[in-house]
């Protein structure tokens, strides 16, 4: 690697196409973070997220469409082949096992409510919001607020192309991520076999199948799914460039890239090494592989920029309330405590963490062998095939990504609501532990671990898939599956519910309101339930129960006061010391009034048409000032 | 047989012989006895009674001419104007057009959009498929298990809409769905003319151009969910224009029998479509300046005979005032007075930027633009007009018919395009300025790349777009939603014979085979009421009304139109709000009639036959 590092200035001087993609990225550097107020930021994603996810997914599907063209017929043919064995069959097994053990849910609340909230407001209304208040106002569910959510935008568009294409329906998340199941466990064959043959193949396939993280999440509405399937697609797009070099393949890794870096927060990681893999061709080939698209790629991140800036506008957006005692998102006093949680999490023999113990034990194994390996890869490429160092620098990717998350302050990965951010680790323990198995003595020791990762499947993944005691203990997944089966249960959706988590409500475009906004402004409450607006008006929450008497309390933030009379609808216990219910509101207090929806009409008064008109004029802006 | 020359004089011969004055025979005795040669009655009897059979008799026939035709087509290797489609690319095009057809499918349920227009529509069918009647039902009932329209009369609007909803009925069972489905199959049948159309005007492009602007314009998309006549009608122009292509193409007898035919059935599509006769007469007689002689195939000559139906309609509606629907403030359908107001309307629905309206920015924008270009293009071209290609020929007799159908569409009372129940007026239009768009961008293709940018336009950014407007169809809350709450609340409750008595129309109810009338007519009938309250007949007799409201603070009340007299009793037993209004569905309870009331209809006995 003598001179790498000198590489860039010496073609900066020589080539102007360099000199404009540095312009394009000082740019990029200059509007995303400094020409514009984090108020404009956040007005420019949320008017152009849409749009600008748009145009970057338009570009990578026409250059894999671009790709496939000049693989030309024998080698689409060649391809066909390899899938149309046993591999095909594989995956889709393996797939089906994933998707096979757990109800399709939001598993993971605000993050998937969050994500589907955006595809909503994208789908609807060509904006990157997440609805905060939506209500029926002439037979259409219109969302009358919503916010900038701090997750990335590519996950929420893909979502709202389905539903652009079918029609406005929650589950069309779980539709996404079935169908991402099985391009993932796809894509993962073909790096296995592209490392190991189809031995590595079946062997890292069946590793991932045996991982119950992976199966909650393929039943899940979040964007990990999205994340490893763009991870692996980049990875085997580098692959592709450094084999090829040329600039259709560079075109593709780079979108690649700037979609992943648009899937997850952390996953911008991934920009470093596919750089260096840029760099490194450049220097092997000792000319720039560039392209007119690719000299202008650095602006495409500039909606990831814009967006970040959402963490200055509201410093509550790291959630840092969350972990008493933190004072910062990212510190290196969180590693060892953090290190220690990911043992936990690794290592835990009981199935109740959604671990891998295959991965586990062999990638930890592993770890070491595929570390000096990725050293010897990037120290001397030419000791290893062409598309391989493309691989070698995607494990520093992995490493850079594994090491940020036990800086984090919330990074323990045995936590429930954190466990998914473990997915990148496992795969990269999964690609590991197959190179090292090559490496070691060919194809024998792989498919040894194909074997060893079957029987783990049955011996200890299958059970624990089946228990899913990782998806029961985290109740508020059940909780809010509940919330569903009681929209499911009431399928006109005029009704109003005054809920804390009012956003999985109005995903399914039923009319919610937080709890403060009933007791701070109880009189448009008032006036909707004298009106009846709202078929019911219902409140959802949760008791805390006294264990020596069995007497409930509710909880705090969830109390209504004593103006609001309710009567008890549905009651689930999901915890042990914890009652949800839903009630119906039958009367509200108004001073000394009590205020009940009114059981019939006025006695008609002869009025015009006109006057009736007018009339409606003025009770319409009236109801929508008194919409809670 | 017509190939055989025609013996005479040559001016005898080149104006077609004999068998020219045998049409012009037919088609004033057609003209006499459609406006002037019957009585309105009689008029109204034979469609009543017989147009289900003239109207089989024309689709069978132009099924057999457009076997024909393709038959013949195939044979000769027809003069293409274009290069034959790969499989890949027809693959293409095909998922393109599923994947707009799903998208307009999924985006709203199936339910009617325009109230009444697609009940009526839907009653018609109803009593062609049970009785042969070109009839919608006022009144019906189930007498020994038979549901039977017991008072019904001539619709004003064109009934081979209904004939094809009818004919799914005879093959699958009645079920009003049915109407839905094949508005669902038109849609993309129009989608994919538009495709064929484009195609032959603008290449490869042009016809995926045309099919994506097609594809993001929602008042196309709103119809594939409906249960009206508009999609049909928009096929029919799309496939008589491309029949009419063919024709000049390749005139001859086989080909203009098809065209003549499609021609009858455009015009039996919507009201106005009689118009377009006009445009497939100038397309036959450039046909027979080509083919250097007069063509009149039988079809031809039956068809001033096959559009009789249409006529003896016309003359019934003009004859009764009660159907042109016009409120007590005007007194005439069509006016000069009317033209400011719809044109304003007409630009505010066609350049309306929020999603409230049915329009593609676009496409109206684009199609304005196009159509003047295409206008002064067509000046400076004039003298070369025989050498163009026949589409683009074709193309210009049904410009001038849209135009015309446009202006007359101005003229009309209820024709502002922004309401929501008068936008579809401006489907001709719109469908025109797509073609120009098609045209113009491909010639502006030897300047810039206009088709290339117009497609990323149309995918980019029309399409997005149109799928946010779809997802709210704000234009399709025209009071259906009420009327579906209505249906799912009743068939929530246990199964029982009832009557409902409706406060916006009894024909949901009867198409579904549930007797109803409406409220006017049981303020009439309060005797009647209280006699079937004691009868087994009806389980349980239903009143829907719809409070509104009187304050800014709601009291809601009763409007008078929708409020009973006091003796009528009733039990609330469910209420929804839509909008402002507040919609409830009550149960008779008691009928209390007060000393000395008298019924204003059928003075005989109560439960006695009357009217």
């Amino acid at each position: 690697m003598d001179g790498f590092f000198m590489l860039p200035p010496r073609m900066l001087a020589s080539d102007s196409r360099l000199r404009v993609l540095l312009g394009t990225a000082v740019a990029a550097v200059y509007l995303g973070f400094f020409a514009f107020s984090a108020d404009q930021s956040v007005n420019a994603v949320i008017k152009g997220g849409y749009w600008a996810m748009l145009v970057l997914t338009a570009l990578f599907v026409r250059r894999l469409w671009l790709l496939a063209r000049e693989e030309g017929r024998a080698g689409v043919v060649w391809e066909w082949r390899q899938w149309l064995r046993w591999p095909t069959g594989l995956v889709a097994v393996c797939g089906g096992v994933l998707l096979a053990h757990e109800p399709y849910g939001f598993k993971i609340l605000m993050d998937e409510a969050m994500l589907l909230g955006t595809s909503m407001s994208m789908h609807f209304e060509k904006v990157a919001l997440v609805p905060m208040r939506g209500n029926d106002l002439h037979g259409a569910f219109q969302v009358l607020n919503g916010q900038l959510d701090k997750r990335p935008l590519f996950q929420p568009f893909l979502t709202s192309v389905i539903h652009d294409v079918s029609g406005y329906r929650p589950e069309n998340v779980f539709v996404l991520n079935t169908v991402l199941t099985f391009v993932l466990l796809a894509l993962v064959w073909r790096l296995g076999r592209r490392l190991a043959g189809p031995a590595g193949g079946a062997a890292a396939v069946l590793m991932l199948t045996g991982l119950p993280l992976l199966a909650q999440n393929t039943t899940g509405g979040g964007f990990e799914l999205l994340n490893l399937v763009m991870i692996l697609a980049t990875l085997l797009l580098g692959m592709r460039f450094a084999e090829r070099r040329d600039a259709s393949s560079l075109e593709a890794v780079v979108l690649a890239a700037v979609l992943l870096a648009h899937t997850r927060y952390e996953s911008v990681l991934f920009l470093l090494p596919v750089a260096g893999l840029v760099l490194w061709v450049w220097w092997v080939e000792e000319r720039v592989i560039l392209s007119r698209l690719v000299m202008v790629a650095p602006l495409f991140l500039l909606p990831w920029a814009l967006h970040h800036q959402v963490f200055s506008l509201r410093e509550s957006a790291w959630e840092l309330a969350s972990r008493p005692g933190a004072t910062a998102p990212f510190s290196l006093a969180y590693w060892p405590d953090n290190v220690a949680h990911a043992l936990a999490f690794f290592f835990n023999p009981s199935g109740a963490q959604a671990n891998s113990l295959v991965i586990a034990v062999l990638g930890f194994l592993a770890a070491p062998f595929f570390a000096l390996w990725t050293v010897k890869a990037l120290r001397r490429p030419a000791g290893v095939a062409r598309g391989e160092v493309a691989l070698a620098w995607f494990a520093v990717g992995f490493a850079l990504q594994a090491a940020l998350m036990m800086c984090y302050f919330w990074g323990r990965f045995d936590d429930p609501v954190i466990r998914r951010l473990s997915l990148p680790l496992n795969l990269a323990l999964v690609i590991g532990a197959v190179v090292a198995a090559r490496e070691l003595a060919g194809t024998r020791p792989v498919k040894g671990i194909a074997g060893l990762a079957l029987v783990g499947l049955f011996a200890h993944s299958l059970p624990a898939m089946a228990r899913h005691e990782y998806s029961m203990e985290y109740y508020v997944g059940r909780e809010t599956a509940w919330r569903r089966e009681f929209i499911a249960a009431h399928p006109e959706k005029d009704y109003l519910v005054i809920d804390n988590n009012s956003i999985i409500w109005v995903t399914h475009l039923v009319s919610a309101t937080p709890v403060l906004q009933a007791t701070t402004h109880k009189e448009n409450v008032i006036f909707h339930h004298r009106n009846r607006s709202f078929s019911a008006i219902y409140v959802f929450q949760r008791f805390e129960v006294n264990p020596d008497t069995g007497a409930l309390t509710v909880e705090a933030e969830d109390d209504l006061g004593p103006d609001y009379e309710l009567e008890t609808v549905w009651q689930r216990r999901f915890s042990l010391l914890r009652v949800s219910r839903l009630s119906r509101v039958v009367a509200v207090r108004d001073g000394a009034s009590t205020v009940i929806a009114a059981p019939g009409p006025a006695p008609t008064t002869t009025r015009s048409p006109a006057e009736l008109e007018e009339a409606r004029k003025k009770y319409f802006e009236t109801f929508i000032k008194k919409l809670p | 047989m017509s190939d055989a020359p025609a013996q005479g004089p040559v001016w005898w011969r080149a104006c077609g012989g004999r068998r020219a004055l045998g049409f012009a025979v037919i088609a004033s005795v057609a003209v006499w006895l459609g406006f002037a040669g019957l009585p309105v009655r009689v008029a109204e009897d034979l469609v009543k009674r017989g147009g289900y059979y003239v109207m089989a008799l024309t689709v069978v026939a132009w099924v057999v001419a457009l076997v024909a035709a393709f038959r013949r087509g195939r044979e000769r290797r027809a003069v293409r104007d274009e290069a034959p489609v790969t499989p890949r690319r027809g693959l293409g095009v095909a998922v393109l057009i599923a994947l707009l057809t799903l998208m307009a499918i999924q985006a709203e349920p199936y339910r009617g959009k325009i109230l009444n227009d697609e009940f009526v529509l839907q009653s018609t069918a109803y009593n062609l498929h049970h009785f042969r009647d070109v009839a919608t039902m006022v009144r019906g009932y189930e007498v020994e298990g038979t549901f039977i329209s017991t008072d019904n009369y001539l619709d004003k609007r064109p009934y081979f809409y209904p004939f094809l909803v009818s004919l799914l009925h005879d093959l699958t069972g009645y079920r009003p769905a049915n109407a839905f489905v094949l508005n669902s199959i038109l849609y993309a049948f129009a989608l994919g003319l538009m495709f064929r159309v484009g195609r032959s005007l603008g290449g490869w492009r042009g016809g995926i151009l045309a099919t994506l602007l097609a594809g993001s314009l929602p008042l196309l998309g709103q119809n594939a969910t409906g249960s009206g006549m508009e999609l049909l009608n928009v096929v029919m122009i799309l496939f008589t224009l491309w029949l009419g292509a063919r024709y000049l193409a390749e005139p001859d007898e086989t080909n203009l029998g098809a065209l003549a035919l499609s021609a009858v059935l455009l015009a039996q599509s919507r009201y106005e479509s009689a118009l377009y006769v006009a445009a497939v007469a100038a397309v036959v007689v450039l046909g027979w300046r080509s083919a250097r002689r007069v063509l009149l195939p039988a079809s031809v000559m039956a068809a001033p005979l096959l559009l009789l139906p249409v006529a003896l309609q016309h003359r019934v509606v003009a004859n009764s005032p009660l159907l042109w629907e016009l409120d007590a403030a005007r007194s005439e359908r069509f006016s000069w007075s009317y033209v400011p107001a719809n044109l304003r309307g007409a630009w505010a629905f066609l350049f309306n930027g929020d999603a409230e309206r049915a329009n593609s920015l676009l496409l109206s924008a684009a199609g304005l633009v196009a159509v003047a270009g295409v206008l002064l293009l067509a000046a400076r071209r004039w003298r070369s007009w025989a050498q163009r290609p026949p589409m683009e020929r074709a193309l210009a007799c049904f410009a001038v018919v849209v135009f015309a159908n446009t202006a007359l569409v101005i003229c009309y009372y209820w024709a502002s395009f922004d309401d929501p129940m008068a936008s579809r007026f401006s489907l001709p239009w719109l469908l025109l300025t797509v073609f120009a768009v098609v045209v113009f961008a491909r010639w502006l293709d030897r300047r810039l790349p206009a088709t290339a940018m117009l497609l990323v336009l149309a995918g980019g950014w029309a399409l997005p777009q149109a799928a946010a407007k779809f997802g709210h169809h704000y234009y399709s809350h025209l009071g259906n939603d009420e009327i579906a709450w209505h249906h799912r609340f009743v068939a929530s409750r246990p199964p029982a014979r009832r009557l409902v008595i409706s406060n916006r129309t009894s024909l949901s109810w009867l198409l579904a085979e549930t007797p109803a009338i409406l409220l006017d007519r049981a303020r009439l009938v309060a005797d009647r009421l209280q006699y079937q309250l004691t009868q087994p007949l009806f389980d349980e007799i239903l009143v829907i009304q719809a409070l509104r409201p009187t304050s800014a603070d709601g009291d809601f009340q009763l409007p008078e139109e929708e409020a009973l007299p006091t003796y009528f009793r009733t039990e609330l037993l469910a209420e929804k709000r839509f909008g402002t209004r507040l919609c409830r569905v009550s149960r008779l309870v008691a009928v209390e009639l007060p000393p000395g009331w008298e019924p204003a209809l059928g003075k005989g006995k109560a439960g006695s036959a009357g009217e």
